[in-house]
């Protein structure tokens, strides 16, 4: 584990909520950020009411794994379903399945083997509102993501007890949250069949060792570790393997990027000359010990510290430059319970000089990539993973 | 009966009952000018207007237009050529 300690005393969440932090990254921290509270939930930033959007402040992404009751909430539609978990039923068919199913959650629970994985779940626009220039859409900054313990079965195992014909190609995903208006498309995902049969693809009915929270899924959502969190379909109500690339609106129109703009899994079946669905989470890292213009009393001892992460191949360095990039050290690391996890890193900041510190950090992963200097523009502000820096002074 | 509430009418009323405003929602002040209620009756149909508000500093007119299109043609949004211009006319000058 990563010990951490408060340098500065004071909530970050505060200083969010008031306005007074100031950040190398854009405007969006600037706004006024009310901190409110669903009904089983701390309070969160308010991004929007209805469909409910609320990020989770910087202080509640200090814990490695991050509390289901500060864990951020993301939805596209408005009719959000509180299902009684002992009439749910998940329903498992399609064009490429050899029969149809249905499963109540004691049938998930007691007839296939259970697993726990320890995985982050960020959101595609996670940092979108620190884009430059803006992209519309949810104004995040740091918190649309959290780690989180996700337990449950293997995708993998239910779609084997349907049995998965030859020709499937994808496999398609429906929640039971919906829309007010008939007209609007209902939130149905795919996911190509190897991803689907991938042993970390899980159906999770727990978070951390609770139910699901209903803000977060209950009773069962999809978990695709190292994937965007569009993929990971909340209050999954039906699952079908098909032949065919399925055409919906969230898959044709949305969630997509430039192709061959950004590293990560190719989703083949769903890809055209201009723009492929968004995939695979990107390496990245946060602070949570500091933010942006924070005073660090001389001679005190002070630690930077937080999180890298990838899509999963695991962290393999993380580094901090006082130079404005010319230089790097290694950060120390701890240790992540998967590959899939966030990793901890920290430093020790030399307090023995008044004046400003330049602070950049940068994460590479266990598959060589490292995090970019620029942005790579896109319409939507997806993958904003650019090295962090910050100013801290020393007085 | 001013133009919103004729909007709303015109709706099958199963959407209008459907419409659950969430808790705090009604806290949202958006700008008094001609247009704003038009806009509150016909987009918190489907979403908080506090969609307004967080899109502000990123939309310019040819984004709200390109919003307003992508409610009615994509989203389905029961709403005509005449209002999806008094709307757009509000959320360009007052955001």
């Amino acid at each position: 584990m990563v010990t951490r300690r408060r340098v500065v005393a004071g909530s970050i969440g505060g200083l969010l909520l008031s306005g007074l932090a100031p950040n190398a990254f854009g405007a969006a921290e600037a706004a006024s950020e009310p901190l409110l509270a669903l009904p089983g939930k701390r309070p969160l930033i308010k991004r929007t009411f209805r469909p409910p959007n609320y990020e989770t402040p910087l202080a509640d992404l200090r814990p490695q794994i991050t509390a289901n009751d500060s864990f951020f909430v993301r939805y596209h539609l408005a009719s959000i379903p509180e299902i009684d978990p002992g009439t749910w039923r998940l329903r498992i068919g399609g064009a490429s399945a050899k029969r149809t199913l249905e499963l109540s959650l004691d049938d998930l629970k007691s007839g296939f083997e259970r697993v726990r994985l320890a995985a982050i779940n960020q959101c595609s626009g996670n940092r979108r509102g620190l884009f430059t220039p803006r992209a519309g859409g949810v104004q995040w900054t740091y918190g649309a993501m959290g780690n989180a313990l996700w337990g449950g079965v293997r995708l993998r195992d239910v779609l084997n007890r349907a049995g998965v014909n030859a020709d499937a190609l994808e496999v398609v995903l429906d929640g039971a949250d919906g829309a007010a208006l008939p007209g609007t498309p209902d939130f149905v995902k795919s996911l190509p069949v190897d991803r689907a049969l991938d042993e970390h693809t899980l159906i999770a009915f727990e978070m951390n060792g609770e139910p699901l929270p209903r803000w977060n899924g209950a009773p069962a959502r999809l978990v695709v570790p190292g994937w965007t969190a569009t993929y990971w379909v909340k209050h999954l109500a039906s699952i079908k393997v098909e032949p065919k690339a399925f055409d919906g609106f969230w898959m044709k129109s949305a969630y997509r990027i430039p192709t061959g703009a950004f590293p990560g899994a190719r989703f083949a079946s769903q890809e055209n000359a201009q723009t492929t669905p968004i995939t695979e989470i990107l390496i990245n890292s946060l602070v949570t010990s500091h933010v942006s213009g924070e005073r660090l009393e001389r001679r005190q001892r002070a630690e930077l510290a937080g999180w890298a992460w990838d899509g999963g191949s695991g962290i393999s360095a993380v580094e901090i430059s006082l130079d404005e990039g010319r230089s790097w050290r290694p950060a120390t690391l701890g240790e992540a319970p998967s590959s899939y996890s966030w990793r901890g890193f920290r430093m020790a900041l030399d307090t023995s000089k008044p004046g400003p510190l330049q602070i950049a950090v940068r994460a590479t992963g266990g598959n060589g990539a490292r995090q970019p200097e620029k942005l790579t523009p896109n319409p939507s502000g997806y993958h904003h993973n650019i090295i962090q820096t910050l100013t801290l002074e020393v007085a | 009966m001013n133009a919103p509430l004729r909007c709303l009418q015109a709706l099958p009323a199963m959407f209008v009952a459907g419409l659950a405003i969430a808790a705090g929602e009604e806290s949202i002040q958006l700008k008094d000018a001609p247009g704003r209620d038009l806009v509150v009756a016909r987009c918190s149909v489907c979403h908080s207007v506090d969609y307004v508000q967080m899109n502000a500093p990123v939309l310019d007119r040819a984004g709200w237009q390109k919003s307003v299109r992508k409610m009615i043609d994509q989203f389905g949004a029961p709403i005509g050529e005449e209002d999806a211009q008094r709307i757009l006319e509000y959320l360009a000058t007052h955001y």
